[in-house]
């Protein structure tokens, strides 16, 4: 366990974090420009009175606060998660701009819980590991205030940089995974999964029944995607081999035992 | 000094998320913790000692809070059936059922016999106490989760929909009905900047699904208010599901196919609206 705690605790160039950090913050400009721009945010988040279509559902906390889902405070919402994303990938003003980033945009997508989807979770579970990181240590706006440079050498824990890898290989692929149960994903099967999701208009621009034709194709991704999810552990297990871990502790043993 | 500027607003707010009060609390804590945290963070004031050891406090604290954020993150991740799986409404739509279907015959051909009925039986029994189980367990950790934007078991792309729905909108002239909208249709385009957004596409999936009948009229009712507008010389407008069975790959070779049933018909007239 120590030889565990070790590797985590080691010291490492904090550059992912801040490429992370990064990309979050033009996902945030990206997620709500796009409705903006598609004539969609004001029927998908305003209450019906004032040109939204659903009615009721649950108001998330900071716009029940600032007075429901009325022009005034969607709107503003938005203005605050544009402005605070751009910072957020600026690096400018530490934790409390990827606080005000993540609460804001947060406000604006559950106005209506409908219309999100499992991409907005994956960008605030990673805007809020980014509120409790060192994430502006480097590649930042507050780098420059504080040392002159847009880059530094400080370094950040390992750890930091393995909360994002576990989140993402084995909270969202390896558990997503485990409940891909279709007859039509499990080996054994048609293993026409991939096939038939790109055939529902909810996934796709235009028709897809051309894939009829290179049906096998569609087969071997399906198996490929589904084993790809479900071995997840094993490339995690693999990056802590490279990265680190290995150096150190059982690994170590693993390792001299296998030599 | 600004960084603990910060980690006292953010500390007062996730505080009052973790305690689960609502109205203006959090923010009233954040800004009371935001000075105390830079007060704190300024070595001259405090000294250099209780400085360091506020430091050490400072890292348990996070370390702590990391420590159970993973926990609930990982409680929250384990595999769960939909809680939709709860309703026998559910288990009788033709994806559903043609799941367990499919299940019933693959298992028979292993060796353990059972018909689609008796399978779904179990699978609901089992279903029902996974989902109280696992909403017994979260309920603690919900409010902060909820509140810190981690609130997301990742059930993606489980099973495909053979029986998707495409939304069509309709509106009466003359006492004629015209097709004017019909999803991803590259003509019948009416709206279609908006509905076929992204963002529209997730709730039209929803509500072709079946269930959330408020929505589904609160958007019925947005496409009237529109069409009033945009058709003058319209009496009525409706939209409608058109549900189908999607085409395997040798009905697709042979030209066959599914025609769909249309459902869940909103009529709606425009004059009250104008």
């Amino acid at each position: 366990m120590s030889s565990l705690l070790r590797a985590l605790l080691r010291p490492q160039a904090a550059t992912p974090l801040a490429a992370f950090r990064m990309a979050a913050g033009v996902c945030v400009v990206i997620t709500l420009l796009g409705p903006i721009l598609g004539g969609a945010a004001d029927a998908i988040w305003l209450a019906p009175e004032y040109g939204g279509y659903r009615p009721g559902g649950s108001v998330p906390w900071i716009v029940e606060l600032l007075g429901g889902k009325t022009p005034a405070v969607v709107h503003g919402l938005i203005a605050a998660g544009l402005l605070f994303g751009a910072l957020t990938a600026a690096g400018l003003g530490g934790r409390l701009t990827i606080f005000l980033a993540l609460q804001s945009f947060s406000g604006v997508i559950n106005c209506n819980a409908h219309s999100g989807g499992s991409f907005d979770e994956l960008l605030t579970n990673g805007l809020w590991i980014l509120v409790l990181a060192p994430s502006t240590a480097t590649w930042s706006l507050d780098a420059v205030l504080t040392t002159g440079r847009w880059t530094t050498d400080r370094t950040v824990p390992a750890f930091w940089l393995w909360i994002p890898r576990f989140i993402l290989l084995l909270l969202v692929y390896w558990t997503t995974g485990l409940q891909k149960l279709s007859h039509h994903w499990v080996p054994g099967g048609d293993l026409a999964a991939l096939y038939y999701i790109l055939q529902q208009p909810s996934w796709h621009r235009g028709d897809m029944s051309w894939l009829a034709h290179v049906f096998p194709l569609t087969q071997v991704m399906t198996l490929t995607t589904w084993l790809w999810e479900v071995s997840m552990p094993v490339w995690f297990v693999a990056l802590l081999a490279r990265d680190g871990w290995g150096r150190v502790g059982w690994m170590k043993r693993w390792r001299v035992a296998e030599a | 000094m600004g960084d603990g500027a910060a980690i006292g607003f953010v500390a007062g707010c996730v505080g009052a998320f973790a305690l689960d009060v609502h109205g203006w609390t959090p923010v009233l804590a954040a800004f009371a913790l935001a000075p105390v945290g830079a007060l704190l963070s300024h070595r001259a004031q405090v000294g250099d000692e209780v400085a360091s050891h506020l430091k050490r406090l400072g890292k348990v604290a996070l370390g702590a809070l990391l420590v159970g954020h993973m926990l609930a993150v990982t409680a929250m991740a384990l595999p769960s059936p939909p809680t939709v799986a709860k309703y026998r409404s559910e288990w009788s739509k033709p994806t559903v059922r043609g799941e367990v279907e499919g299940w019933a015959e693959r298992l028979t051909r292993w060796g353990f016999e059972t018909s689609p009925d008796e399978l779904e039986q179990t699978l609901r029994r089992g279903a029902t106490r996974a989902i109280d189980g696992r909403a017994a367990m979260l309920e603690p950790v919900l409010p902060y989760l909820k509140r810190v934007g981690a609130r997301q078991g990742w059930h993606m792309f489980l099973a495909p929909n053979r029986y998707p729905s495409k939304l069509q909108i309709l509106v009466r002239e003359k006492g004629t009905w015209t097709l004017v909208y019909e999803a991803r249709h590259p003509t019948l385009d009416w709206a279609s900047r908006p509905l076929d957004h992204e963002r529209f596409r997730s709730p039209l999936y929803r509500y072709g699904w079946g269930g959330r009948t408020s929505s589904w009229e609160g958007l019925g009712d947005w496409i009237a208010r529109r069409a009033a507008v945009d058709f003058p010389a319209a009496t009525h407008v409706q939209a409608r599901f058109k549900r189908y069975r999607t085409r395997s790959p040798s009905e697709v070779k042979a030209g066959a196919g599914d025609p769909g049933k249309r459902r869940r018909k909103l009529t709606i007239p425009l004059e009250p609206l104008r």
